[in-house]
């Protein structure tokens, strides 16, 4: 049988660089001109299969990108284990948005949290204000895996999430599962890594075939 | 309802509390909790849909005697029928006036516990004074309770003679007098010395069936049937005829428990035991099923299956007094209730139910009278009638759950005890309650139920059926300003766009937390929401004293974030904000000492101002001492602190010292004094902590004479020693100036005074046992006395 992962996702970024898209493009493979934006948090899952037959479930919670909102995102990003986090190729200033977003990871996420530099809208190159060179010169420096996607075209989606997908099970160490819902416990059902409070002995429970 | 009658004590559990543990990020068991929700939402849907326009209401009286083994002697119609007619409906008017106005001072009502105080306003049980169009007429259902019905020892065995029943029998119907002749016996159930009766009006016995009975002895060895419950069920199917539409109306299941439990002030414990014993063992076993038929409520099933549960009891529950202070109490207390809620601070039950050991859930009103136990005759009485060498107790009580409106209304209209009857021990107690139901059709209801079941299957299944998609109308909701107990609503509009029923909830940022902070409540915290409609979630806001406390620190901007979860769907921010009001209510000597000018405008600048610049006292205090003794004289001040007084008024009161207004002046509203006086108190009582400092409390009633106490206020803090020197001169102003008039002395007067204000200014601090905390509330009282007289 093939191994079986599951990984909590969480999204972030300034509002407007295409996070929502992004999501929709993985999950659905469609995109959407005019979407409503989110003031809150979405869920959803998508599944990953890699070239040894591993599969991999992201659980993906797409955030609200407002400064409003801003104290509620570590309740989403905790226990995360991994983060996409967006800037807009066109706007210099969602890059240090996105900066800002890197170190309160750093500072406040669980440490093996795997990071993902992400510039999207490249189908916008001509517009574009972030070279490739400088975005990704600082991923380097901090250790992020990095890339540049459009989500209109769909061009470099998959390739991320298919890239931390593989760098995944490798980091984080997560507990296999044979399969499962959202429904199970709160905290029993996100693999990986959970520092916080998850005892060892909830292993009984990730074996449930429900 | 009775296929279907849910436990009272899950039917009362807020449905939000049901679900599973979630947050911002990790949501619980969505599966489950659409379970839960559409489940509780088609119960209440269909009850809704098949609600016809007719409703009926039931009077019950309810009454408790412990009769000592005595036969019957005397005229027991003050026990059996309405107020109105008996000797003391002067005073019970009177006393039922107080409730509403003073019910903040009232022990437990002024609690440091935000559950609480959200607790009470959602369940609010308003006593309807008697005097008025509510007053009980003839009561639909009589149901009486006895206990001790024979202490012989022989009784002690089983028996199963029911001489002594026909002779309370024939008591009740002699007490009915010419009333008599409407009513009969519906059902009764004796265990050995515990007799219930219930009777009925003629015209409605029909609708009463399906009675069952049971009872359960406890004590040692659980067979000693001298102490223990019995318990009888009826339900109630108000006439096809006079319930219009409905052609096949519900049924409401009521339910009666009268218990003995296990007596002596000590057993406190044991009796704890006994009612969570008798709330597992007293069990309706179903009739065998005669010709198996549709009648699908053949399990046994528990006293707590039913739509109103009612228990009265002789609990012997006693207080955690010493004697000397509750005969103290009682014999100052005339017609002060505040004197009677100190008493009742230390009453077991009281405490039992307060920290859930007993009864948790249950509701009992505000007591107005005399404790019921235990009464002496010629030399072995004090002046109140109580035996010398029993400490006087509210033994005898009427206590009751029911089910969530809008299933059912339980209004309680009386509480009283009938010194009158004065045969036994104990004095009897009665209740009058008027019970409102909504008429129901049963088969109305089965179809609707099912329709809506139908509808709303499968929709969890979002891989076939799609996702939740839900919209508010708004993310940001704006109170404007809040100001201190005055509640506050606004509605937060959320529309379902999806082409699927879903399920919402709200969830706390952090498991465990709570969904909104302690001043904001939102109702329904959870609910299903049918593809393309929409709900209105009313949002309150509500600053109780313990909020007012906190927010009275801070800043005058309160916001807090919501988290609105759709099961397998979004999460949705809601910023909600308000100006909060801050107030001299609820706020801390050392601050108000401190402020410039009103707490409205000048708290924002408290932090600026050094501690040497306070001022002596806290010029709301002065403000309201001066009003008074510039406007009050003769008979009002007589009874200046124990009338009741509108909570509007103290609210305006509080407002001007608040601002800095002007004070209203007595032309206005002959009532202000009152007011003013009222105003003074809970001023006082909502302090964070007591004027004297709980350290003290013990050398305060050391002090031997009034050089002694004086002395003592050498070692008040500075913020302390001048109110407490400005109050208790005006107290003894108070005194100084009753007219030639006054009901009482001035020595009397003052007494009263001092057992009013000492449990205010030498406050028992919050949460602790006060059996063991062992200071004595007259030892206080007599501490301030030095002062005033
Ligand atoms: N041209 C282009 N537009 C995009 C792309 N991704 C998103 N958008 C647009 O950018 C706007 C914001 O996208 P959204 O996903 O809501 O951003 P979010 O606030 O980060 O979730 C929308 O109008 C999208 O249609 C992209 O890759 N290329
Ligand atoms: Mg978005």
């Amino acid at each position: 049988m093939s191994k079986q992962f599951q990984f909590k996702l969480v999204l972030l970024g300034e509002s407007a660089v295409g996070k929502s898209s992004l999501v929709l493009r993985f999950v659905k493979d469609q995109f959407d001109d005019y979407r409503e934006s989110t003031i809150g948090a979405a869920f959803l899952t998508q599944t990953v299969t890699l070239e040894d037959q591993t599969m991999v479930k992201f659980e993906i919670w797409d955030t609200a990108g407002q400064e409003r909102y801003k104290s509620l995102a570590p309740m989403y990003y905790r226990n995360a284990n991994c983060a996409v986090v967006v800037y807009d190729i066109t706007q210099s200033a969602s890059l240090e948005k996105a900066r800002t977003w890197i170190r309160e990871l750093q500072r406040q996420a669980d440490p093996s949290i795997v990071i993902a530099l992400c510039g999207n809208k490249a189908d916008l190159s001509a517009r574009r204000q972030v070279t490739q060179e400088e975005a990704k010169k600082y991923a380097e420096e901090e250790g992020l895996m990095w890339g540049e996607t459009s989500a209109k075209s769909g061009e470099g989606v998959s390739d991320i999430f298919t890239a931390i997908a593989k760098k995944l099970p490798l980091t984080a160490a997560p507990s296999q599962r044979a399969g499962g819902t959202r429904g199970a416990a709160p905290g029993a059902a996100r693999a990986g890594v959970d520092l916080n409070k998850q005892p060892s002995t909830q292993g009984s429970n990730e074996a449930c075939n429900c | 309802m009775a296929s279907e009658t849910v436990d009272l004590r899950v039917a009362r559990q807020p449905l939000h509390s049901r679900l599973s543990p979630a947050s911002a990020g990790l949501p619980g068991d969505d599966i489950a909790d659409i379970e839960i929700i559409r489940e509780d939402w088609i119960r209440k849907e269909a009850l809704k849909r098949s609600t016809t326009k007719a409703t009926k209401s039931l009077n019950i009286r309810i009454g408790s005697f412990n009769v000592n083994g005595k036969t019957p002697s005397q005229d027991l119609s003050p026990w059996l029928r309405s107020l109105s007619i008996h000797t003391h409906s002067k005073t019970g008017a009177q006393m039922t006036e107080w409730i509403s106005p003073l019910k903040p001072v009232s022990p437990f009502n002024i609690s440091t516990n935000p559950i609480d105080d959200k607790y009470t306003l959602q369940h609010e049980q308003p006593l309807l004074p008697i005097t008025s169009s509510c007053s009980p007429s003839d009561p639909d259902l009589l149901v009486l309770g006895f206990q001790e019905l024979d202490l012989s020892t022989e009784a002690l065995l089983y028996t199963t003679n029911t001489l002594k029943e026909d002779s309370w029998v024939a008591a009740v119907f002699a007490g009915l007098g010419e009333k008599a002749v409407l009513y009969e016996k519906l059902a009764s159930k004796q265990l050995v010395g515990m007799l219930m009766v219930i009777i009925v009006k003629k015209s409605l016995f029909p609708n009463f069936d399906h009675i069952m009975f049971c009872s359960a002895g406890a004590g040692i060895m659980g067979f000693m049937g001298n102490k223990g419950a019995t318990a009888i069920r009826v339900s109630f199917t108000p006439s096809t005829d006079d319930s219009a539409d409905a052609k096949t109306p519900h049924c409401t299941v009521l339910t009666f428990v009268n218990a003995h439990l296990a007596a002596f002030e000590e057993m406190v414990e044991r009796r704890n035991n006994d009612f969570q014993e008798l709330s597992k063992r007293l069990v309706f076993e179903a009739p065998t099923p005669m010709g198996a038929n549709s009648d699908t409520s053949n399990e046994s099933s528990s006293i707590y299956k039913s739509d109103a549960l009612f228990w009265f009891v002789n609990l012997n529950y006693r207080l955690d007094l010493s004697d000397v202070d509750t005969r103290n109490l009682l014999a100052l207390h005339s017609d002060e209730p505040p004197i009677l809620w100190t008493l009742l601070k230390y009453d077991q039950l009281k405490q039992a139910i307060h920290f859930r050991k007993a009864f948790a859930d249950f509701h009992e009103h505000d007591i107005t009278h005399l404790p019921s136990y235990r009464f002496a005759s010629g030399a072995l009485k004090d002046d109140l009638g109580y035996d010398k060498k029993r400490k006087p107790a509210w033994t005898d009580r009427i206590l009751y759950m029911h089910s969530p409106s809008p299933s059912i209304g339980v209004h309680q209209l009386s509480y009283v005890s009938h010194p009158e009857i004065t045969m036994s021990d104990h004095r009897p107690i009665s209740s009058d309650f008027k019970i409102q139901l909504p008429v129901i059709d049963q088969d109305d209801y089965l179809r609707n139920a099912d329709k809506l079941s139908h509808e709303l299957w499968g929709f969890e299944d979002v891989e076939a059926r799609g996702s939740p998609r839900i919209k508010l109308k708004s993310n940001s909701i704006e109170f404007g300003k809040i100001f201190y107990q005055q509640s506050c609503q606004t509605t937060l509009e959320v529309d379902n766009i999806g082409d699927t029923p879903c399920v919402i909830r709200f969830v706390p940022a952090d498991i465990g937390g709570s969904i909104c902070p302690d001043w904001l409540r939102i109702e329904p915290p959870a609910t299903l929401l049918p593809a393309h409609m929409s709900i209105a979630i009313t949002l309150t806001a509500f600053v109780s004293t313990a909020c007012a406390r906190l927010l009275n620190q801070g800043p005058r901007r309160i916001e807090c974030m919501l988290i609105l979860h759709t099961a397998l769907g979004k999460d949705h921010f809601v910023v909600v904000g308000g100006e909060y009001q801050h107030t001299c209510f609820a706020n801390s000597l050392a601050t108000l000492t401190r402020l410039t000018g009103p707490v409205r405008t000048s708290y924002a600048t408290l932090k600026e101002r050094k501690e040497e610049q306070s001022a002596s006292v806290p010029r709301e205090a002065m403000r309201l001492i001066n009003w008074l003794m510039e406007h009050v004289s003769g008979e009002d001040i007589d009874c200046l602190f124990n009338r009741p007084a509108d909570e509007n008024t103290v609210a305006r009161i509080r407002e001007c010292l608040d601002t800095g207004d002007e004070l209203p002046s007595p032309q206005d509203n002959q009532h202000l004094p009152h007011g003013f006086a009222r105003t003074l108190l809970q001023f006082l009582d909502t302090l964070a902590e007591p004027i004297v400092p709980p350290t003290l409390y013990s050398r305060c009633l050391a002090a031997t004479d009034r050089n002694e106490a004086f002395e003592l206020l050498d070692d008040f803090p500075s913020e302390s020693v001048n109110i407490w020197v400005s109050l208790t001169a005006f107290l003894h102003y108070v005194v100084q100036s009753s007219p030639s008039s006054a009901s009482h002395s001035p020595s009397r007067r003052a007494e009263i005074l001092a057992a009013i204000f000492a449990p205010i200014l030498l406050g028992d601090p919050k949460n602790v046992d006060l059996q063991s905390y062992g200071i004595s509330p007259v030892g206080k009282a007599n501490f301030l006395l030095k002062f005033i007289q």
